[in-house]
C-alpha cells in the first residue's frame, strides 16, 4: 500500500472508533446501575489498551500483521477470517444506529436508505484512500468535542448531584456485566493490528493509551452527567443518552440532538470506513463494494429485531475480535522471537 | 460525471426522506399544554393549542380514549393536523388522575419519544380542564401565565417546581417519594403556592402553603423568601431569608438530625427603629421556621411519605445499614423520629443604619 500515514492520525482514529459506542447504548444492554458503568468505562479502555500491547510490540520489530499474513501460507482463510468479522461487527453496529434512528429522530426513514448513505459515504472515503480517512479524521475530531462540549454545558442546568448512586450497592455482578457490554463495543484492535500497517513514523503504545484514556474520560463524563441530570429516570429510556442529548439547551439553542445526529453520523462513517480500508489492505476494491452490499442486507435484516439481541451477538464477537487482535498478532510476535 | 450523479442520488435521497418537515407548519398543531381528566374509565385530555385564529393567539378543545395516548391520537382526527408534542410545556392533571396514580397516565410522556421528558407537571384540586379553559376578562389565560406562575412563585420561595424527568426519578429513587406543585385558579390568575406529595406515583395529601415553604427549607432550596417577623419592640420587621445549607444526619436510620443554615438578610425595618438587635432576630426567625418544620415534619411522618428523602440519605451515606433496613423502611417510616437544628446568620453589609430611617 502507498499510503501512510503518521500515527497521529491513526490514534485520532482509534479515538473517534471507540468513541462511537456511547450514541447506541441502550439501557437494556447495561444493567440496572448505570453509575457502575463509570469504572465499567475505564476498565474496558484498560482491557483495550493491555491487549494491544502484542500490536506495539510486533510494529516495534517493523513487522505487521498484514506483512506476516501475506507471508504465511494461511493467508486466504486468514484475511478471510478478518473481513468476515468486519462484514458482521460492522452490520450490527449499522443495525444500532438504524434503530436509534428509527426508534427516535427518523421514524418514518426507511432504514436501508439510511444504511445505503452510511455505507455509500464510507465506501467512498475508504476508496479514496486510509490517507483521505485520517485527513477527515481530524476535522471529525474537532466536531465531536465540539458536540461533547455543548452538550456537557447544555445540561449543566439539570445537573443534581443527589441523584448520585452508590458504587456496588448491587454487589459488582453490574460493573462487570457493563464492562464486557461496553468491551464488546469499544474493542477496534482487529481493525488496530492492520491499520498499524499504514503508518510510516513510529507509533508507539503511549500513543494509543493517551487516546484511549482520553475516550475513556469522555465517555465517563457523559456518564456522570447522564446520571446526576436525569437520576433512575435514564432507566425508563431505551437510549438514555439520546434523551439527554435531547434535554440539554444552550439558550438561544434548544434540541441540541440534532448537533449529536449529525457529529455521530460522521463518527459512524469514519468508523465504517477504517473497517473498509482495512478489507482493502488485505483484498481489493472489489472486495470492499461486495462487503458493502452484505454489511447493507445484513444490517436491515436485523433492524427490528429488537435491541437486545443485537448487543447479545456483539457480546459473542469478543471471541473473533480477541482471536484477531490479540492472539493473532500474539502468535507473530512469539513466532518472531523463535 | 458519475460521481456527481451519485451526490445528486443521495441529496435527494436525504432531503426526502431525512427531513423533518415532512408536513408544512400549518399542517402542524403547536401544542401548548396538556390537561388530564378521568371520568369513569375514560380519560378526558383538554389540549391547549396556539392559534391564529384566536385573539388570544391559543385555543383549547378535549379528546377522550381508554388511554392519554388513545386520546391524543384522535387530535388529529378532531382538527385535521399533526400534533407537535415537542412544543407543550407543561401537563396539569387533576387529582382524580394524581389519587389513582401517574404511572398509569404520564408513561405516554416518559416513553414516547416525540414527547420532552423536561415537560413542566403540575397537580389540581379541581379539574385540569379548569385550568386549561380559565379565562381572563373573556380571554384565555395564556399558557405562559402557567410556567411562569411556578416560576416566579419558585424564585421567591414559595413554590416547587417539578418536570416529568425529575418526578419519575424522584418516584424510581429509594424514598419512592415525591412532590409536585398545585396549581389552582384565584382572582382569575394562577397561584401554585401549595404542593403535592406523592409516594409511588399515587397522590398522598397537600401540604399548605406554610407547609410548602417548610419542604422548600427543609430540602435546601428555598431562595428570596420574604419574612416578616416581630422585632424586640413588637414592630414588623421585612427580611429576605435563603437557606444555604441542609443537611440530613442519621446514626441508626430511626432518629434523623436535620442541619439548617440560613443565610438572611434585612430588607425593611420602621424609620424610628435603626438599631435592631440581630442575635434577637436571628433566633426569632430560627424559632419560626423550627415551628413550620416541626409541623411538616409531623405531616410526612404521619403520611409515611418521604419527601425529605431520608431512605435517599442512608441509601447513600450507609447504605449496609440501608440494605438492612430498605423493605420495612417506609412501613415504619410513621416511627421515625427527627429534630431540626436552625442556625441563621444575617449577612451585615456595614452599613445597616442606611435607609429610610
Amino acid at each position: 500500500m502507498k499510503e501512510k500515514i503518521i500515527s497521529k492520525q491513526l490514534f485520532v482514529l482509534m479515538f473517534l472508533s471507540a468513541f462511537s459506542f456511547v450514541s447506541t447504548l441502550s439501557s437494556d444492554a447495561l444493567g440496572d446501575n448505570i453509575w457502575d458503568s463509570i469504572l465499567s468505562v475505564f476498565i474496558a479502555f484498560g482491557l483495550n489498551i493491555a491487549l494491544s500491547i502484542p500490536i506495539f510490540l510486533l510494529f516495534k520489530k517493523e513487522n505487521t500483521v498484514p506483512e506476516k499474513i501475506a507471508e504465511s501460507i494461511y493467508f486466504k482463510p486468514l484475511a478471510l477470517f478478518y473481513l468476515l468479522f468486519f462484514v458482521l461487527s460492522n452490520s450490527i453496529e449499522i443495525t444500532q444506529l438504524e434503530n436509534l434512528f428509527i426508534n427516535t429522530i427518523f421514524p418514518d426513514a426507511p432504514p436501508i436508505i439510511l444504511a445505503s448513505l452510511l455505507l455509500l459515504a464510507s465506501v467512498y472515503g475508504a476508496i479514496k484512500g486510509v490517507e483521505a480517512v485520517a485527513r477527515a479524521s481530524y476535522f471529525v475530531f474537532v466536531f465531536a468535542l465540539i458536540g461533547l462540549v455543548l452538550i456537557v454545558l447544555g445540561s449543566f442546568y439539570l445537573i443534581d448531584i443527589d441523584k448520585r448512586e452508590v458504587f456496588f450497592y448491587n454487589g459488582t455482578d453490574d460493573m462487570l456485566w457493563n464492562t464486557v457490554v461496553i468491551f464488546s463495543r469499544i474493542s477496534t484492535l482487529p481493525q488496530l493490528a492492520i491499520l498499524i500497517f499504514c503508518v510510516k513514523d513510529k507509533a508507539k503504545i503511549t500513543g494509543f493509551f493517551t487516546s484511549q484514556i482520553c475516550v475513556a474520560t469522555a465517555c465517563a463524563l457523559i456518564f456522570v452527567i447522564l446520571v446526576l441530570c436525569m437520576g433512575r429516570f435514564a432507566s425508563t429510556q431505551i437510549y438514555p443518552i439520546y434523551t439527554l442529548f435531547t434535554v440539554a439547551k444552550l439558550k438561544p439553542l434548544e434540541r441540541l440532538d440534532s448537533i449529536f445526529s449529525f457529529v455521530w453520523l460522521m463518527i459512524f462513517t469514519l468508523k465504517l470506513s477504517v473497517s473498509f480500508v482495512a478489507i482493502k489492505i488485505f483484498f481489493d476494491k472489489k472486495a470492499v463494494y461486495i462487503s458493502a452490499v452484505i454489511m447493507l442486507f445484513l444490517s436491515t435484516s436485523f433492524v427490528g429485531i429488537s435491541v437486545l439481541p443485537t448487543s447479545y451477538i456483539q457480546l459473542f464477537l469478543i471471541i473473533p475480535s480477541l482471536i484477531l487482535g490479540f492472539f493473532v498478532p500474539l502468535y507473530y510476535l512469539r513466532k518472531g522471537k523463535k | 460525471m458519475m460521481k456527481r450523479v451519485l451526490v445528486f442520488l443521495s441529496v435527494l435521497i436525504v432531503l426526502t426522506n431525512f427531513s423533518a418537515c415532512t408536513a408544512d407548519l400549518y399542517q402542524h398543531l403547536i401544542i401548548k399544554g396538556f390537561g388530564i381528566d378521568k371520568d369513569g374509565d375514560q380519560y378526558i385530555v383538554s389540549v391547549r393549542y396556539a392559534s391564529i385564529e384566536n385573539e388570544e393567539g391559543e385555543d383549547v378543545f378535549f379528546v377522550t380514549g381508554e388511554s392519554v395516548y388513545d386520546a391524543l391520537n384522535k387530535i388529529s382526527v378532531e382538527t385535521g393536523k399533526v400534533p407537535l408534542y415537542s412544543s407543550a410545556s407543561y401537563i396539569v392533571c387533576s387529582s382524580a388522575v394524581a389519587s389513582e396514580g401517574l404511572d398509569k397516565s404520564l408513561d405516554f410522556f416518559v416513553r414516547y419519544f416525540k414527547a420532552k421528558p423536561v415537560i413542566r407537571l403540575f397537580v389540581t384540586d379541581g379539574t385540569a380542564s379548569d385550568i386549561l379553559n380559565a379565562k381572563k376578562d373573556d380571554k384565555l389565560i395564556s399558557s405562559d401565565v402557567i410556567v411562569d406562575s411556578t416560576d416566579n412563585s419558585e424564585n421567591s420561595g414559595k413554590s416547587v417546581s417539578a418536570t416529568v424527568m425529575s418526578f419519575v426519578a424522584d418516584s424510581k429513587s429509594e424514598s419512592k417519594s415525591s412532590v409536585l406543585p398545585m396549581i389552582s385558579l384565584q382572582d382569575e390568575s394562577y397561584k401554585c403556592l401549595e404542593t403535592a406529595m406523592f409516594y409511588d406515583y399515587e397522590l398522598v395529601d397537600f401540604l399548605s402553603e406554610e407547609q410548602t415553604n417548610a419542604y422548600l427549607t427543609l430540602s435546601g432550596n428555598l431562595q428570596n423568601a420574604s419574612m416578616v417577623i416581630e422585632g424586640e419592640n413588637g414592630e414588623k420587621v421585612t427580611t429576605e431569608i435563603a437557606v444555604s445549607s441542609a443537611d440530613i444526619n442519621s446514626k441508626d436510620g430511626e432518629n434523623f438530625e436535620i442541619n439548617i443554615e440560613i443565610k438572611a438578610v434585612l430588607v425593611a425595618i420602621p424609620f424610628e427603629n435603626t438599631t435592631e438587635s440581630y442575635e434577637y432576630l436571628e433566633t426569632k426567625i430560627s424559632e419560626e421556621i423550627s415551628l413550620l418544620a416541626n409541623d411538616l415534619l409531623t405531616k410526612i411522618t404521619e403520611n409515611s411519605c418521604d419527601i425529605l428523602g431520608f431512605s435517599n440519605y442512608l441509601y447513600k451515606s450507609n447504605s449496609t445499614l440501608w440494605k438492612e433496613k430498605a423493605e420495612t423502611f417506609a412501613n415504619n417510616f410513621n416511627k421515625i423520629t427527627t429534630s431540626v437544628n436552625i442556625k441563621t446568620s444575617f449577612v451585615k453589609t456595614g452599613e445597616e443604619d442606611s435607609g429610610m430611617g
